[in-house]
């Protein structure tokens, strides 16, 4: 074990909790003149509610995994953690039993005791205690964390869909316990959002707490920690020496945490956050394939796990998660049976819920105003998502394959983003004012001033010349964000006929903000690539490493 | 803005073609470079964090510059920075027996739900009166906003109130808050205006006297 990691880890969770026990003291004034409640149980649910989420998120994957280090494992476990707790909750929820902490808590318990079982029962029992022991400076820093964000003083700010949609409905859901009692005949809650993170403020509802900041925070925090560290094995693996990856790494994190774009979509309290999450993680689990040293099986799990996030997170969560498929595709990430697979659980999550929110719900439901995810539209268009992308995998991809035989120079995502153009002439063509309002809202809403952005479009601007300077190359890694954004464009400008707007709440901005972590990590690998050698003789320079 | 966008890609372009010079040129020089680069990004975002973005966090609406809240050092969703106050109301009613007064049927099912226990309580006219009357005891005084949760914690909306709900114009929330602390029973009592007004028991008994020898 690393000693130093270790009692780095220790002093950092030691200061984390002499914060937290401080804050105690600041906080208890304002507390206690509003609650009947203490200030130290209160602070102590928090750290708990985060803790226990953290552990279960661990013991999953633990149980599950197969080479992933106790290191990625521990970086892993949080958002596995969330995940673990929505899916019981959901299920209880469609299926009509009583939504308690208790019974969702015993799914869980059952499920991580059947994987416990069923890993003795195929003998590939790891000792699991020495894998937490391996892990133990990474838990150490997670417990600093937690201790931070108990305090109370995360940064969070919220909007009104913030209040309405996830932390007053997730507090209403504790105590209706199902969804039918909390239809009316125009039940929003329902019908126009997706139900991943009212569950997720359901958990600390249940725990007592008024609002879910510190999770939110603390996955912030989780996503800064898996940068750093995603960036620092991969300089390693380049053969940097240990000090020079470990300030490259640090100065790349704090680029991101500091940029205002990363800021605004951490700390605001929409599913945006989660999204961006999620995102980054799919992102990271193929990154450990491609270019790290973890096994397919393992990226595979966690990608699933991120499709499933994201279909549950927002109405066009699938269409990211098809997005992403298609990439691994195109690159030969997985095989193709494999990625079959992993993305049915997610299609059968979608697939579930219209079906509920549709036929099982009251029929006046599904009729109001603004329902926007079960019309008939929104039904189409995602039956069309699902069934182009396993076209996709089983004649779009084999067809491409053969035209890149054919024409080496061409790539598989060449032709999609060509594609895409085609798709934004023939939307422009249709709909030539509403595009050009909308491409001048997107630059006015990245770089005008005052914005969700700050400075950040203009850095970004500047990281993407630098990643380019190795060589002017489009590849799957710049792919990955520029293929997202475009893509999430026509999806708003054809799919939704969207007018854009000028604001920070803009939807299209906000789906932009997201991808901001994987846009940095792809600049700073494409850049850290200028310093590895510092050779004048470049001849012998080539991307195919990095691409594959 | 189409035109800035250009000026903007061209300086980019410029850019990218003084860092492939260097790198072509002299390549030992790249990495001082990037980390020079990286850290006056750092710097630059750090003074636009700590000079706009933290102190002012606005964003433009169509309306005009509407706040966002800020939650340093709140454990509440509800922040007083924030336009939707009335979220104060959860924390209040969490944990706590509410005697809803015999006439507020309107808010009977939102108590009901966010309350740990309530109760009715029949408050003669005149004790409404008297403690409607000390108006400055009630510090906390805001419209309801989120009313939209309304949606499936009432049973209906009074025609009385039909009208300015669809102005949005919703009714008004009193507390006393500084009968609260400490106190695990409250009593809320409804005006005619349907405006709802919150404070300790032990305040509604010094007042009024209770309702013991009603």
């Amino acid at each position: 074990m690393n000693k130093k990691a270790l009692l780095s880890g220790g002093i950092f969770a030691f200061f984390g909790c002499l914060l937290f026990l401080g804050s105690m003291a600041v906080n208890r004034t304002y507390f206690e003149r509003l609650a009947y409640d203490s200030v130290f149980s209160y602070q102590f649910r928090q750290l708990l509610a985060v803790i226990v989420l953290y552990g279960l998120g661990f013991l999953f994957l633990l149980l599950i995994r197969d080479t992933l280090s106790p290191g990625w494992t521990a970086l892993f476990a949080f958002p596995a953690g969330i995940f673990l707790w929505v899916i019981p909750s959901l299920l209880l929820l469609l299926l009509g039993i009583p939504y308690t902490f208790p019974l969702t808590m015993t799914l869980i318990a059952a499920l991580l005791g059947g994987l416990y079982v069923h890993m003795r029962f195929r003998r590939r029992r790891r000792g699991l205690p020495a894998a937490a022991m391996q892990a133990l400076p990474h838990l150490l820093l997670f417990l600093g964390f937690a201790f931070l964000v108990a305090t109370g003083f995360t940064y969070s700010f919220v909007s009104y869909d913030s209040y309405f949609y996830f932390i007053n409905y997730g507090n209403t859901l504790t105590i209706v316990r199902n969804f039918q009692d909390i239809v009316g005949t125009n039940s929003f809650t329902l019908t126009n959002i997706s139900q991943f993170l009212p569950l997720l403020h359901s958990y600390t509802a249940f725990w007592g707490l008024d609002q879910g900041f510190q999770v939110q925070a603390f996955l912030m925090y989780n996503i800064a920690a898996c940068f750093f560290y995603g960036l620092y094995r991969y300089l390693l693996r380049q053969s940097v020496q240990q000090k020079r990856a470990l300030l490259l790494s640090a100065l790349f994190t704090l680029l991101l945490v500091s940029c205002t774009s990363f800021i605004i979509i951490s700390s605001w309290v929409l599913a945006n956050m989660y999204c961006m999450a999620y995102i980054f993680l799919l992102v990271l689990a193929s990154f450990l394939v491609s270019h790290l040293d973890g096994s397919r099986r393992d990226s595979l799990l966690l990608i699933g796990m991120c499709f499933i996030s994201l279909t549950l997170l927002r109405k066009d969560g699938i269409i990211f998660a098809a997005f992403f498929l298609i990439c691994f595709a195109c690159v030969e990430l997985f095989p193709r049976r494999q990625l079959v697979l992993v993305f049915l659980p997610a299609v059968l999550a979608e697939v579930w819920w219209l079906f509920y929110v549709r036929v099982i719900l009251d029929p006046g439901v599904t009729q109001a105003v603004f329902s926007s995810i079960a019309n008939n539209k929104n039904i189409f268009f995602v039956a069309l998502i699902i069934i182009g992308s396993y076209l996709y995998l089983f004649v779009g991809h084999p067809l491409m394959q053969w035209l890149v035989k054919k024409f080496p120079k061409l790539t598989e995502y060449y032709i999609l983003l060509f594609g895409m153009f085609l798709l934004f002439v023939y939307s422009f063509v249709k709909k030539q004012d509403v595009i050009i309002d909308n491409v001048d809202f997107v630059i006015r809403n990245m770089f005008r001033q005052p914005s969700s952005w700050g400075i950040s479009g203009f850095i970004f601007a500047g990281l993407l010349a630098l990643s380019l300077v190795r060589k002017f190359e489009l590849d799957h890694l710049h792919f990955l964000w520029s293929g997202y954004a475009f893509l999430n464009l026509i999806s708003y400008c054809i799919v939704d006929s969207k007018w854009f707007w000028l604001n920070w709440d803009d939807s299209y901005n906000r789906v932009l903000l997201q991808i901001v972590p994987v846009f940095v990590f792809v600049t700073a690998v494409k850049s850290l690539a200028l310093l590895q050698s510092d050779t004048p003789d470049h001849s012998c320079v080539s991307l195919t490493g990095d691409a594959q | 803005m189409f035109k800035e966008a250009f000026v903007g890609l061209i300086v980019v372009f410029l850019f990218y073609l003084l860092c492939r010079l260097l790198w072509n040129r002299r390549s030992n020089a790249m990495s001082p470079f990037v980390i020079a680069l990286l850290l006056i990004g750092i710097i630059a975002n750090g003074v636009y964090a700590f000079c706009y973005t933290f102190p002012h966090f606005y964003m433009d609406t169509v309306g005009g510059v509407f706040r966002y809240g800020t939650f340093e050092g709140n454990l509440f969703a509800y922040s007083d920075e924030f336009m939707f106050q009335d979220e104060i109301i959860f924390p209040v009613l969490r944990g706590r027996h509410v005697s809803l007064d015999a006439a507020g049927d309107f808010y009977e099912k939102f108590v009901s739900l966010y309350a740990a226990s309530y109760d009715r309580l029949e408050v003669p006219p005149e004790k409404k009166q008297l403690l409607l009357a000390r108006q400055d005891d009630f510090d906390f005084v805001h419209e309801f906003s989120c009313i939209g949760i309304m949606d499936y914690v009432t049973d209906g909306i009074p025609a009385q109130l039909q009208d300015s709900f669809e102005e949005e114009i919703y009714t008004t929330l009193y507390i006393n808050t500084n009968s609260l602390q400490g106190s695990g029973r409250l009593v809320a009592l409804m005006d005619t205006d349907y405006s709802l007004y919150v404070m300790s028991e032990d305040y509604y008994t010094e007042i009024t006297g209770g309702n013991r020898n009603e």
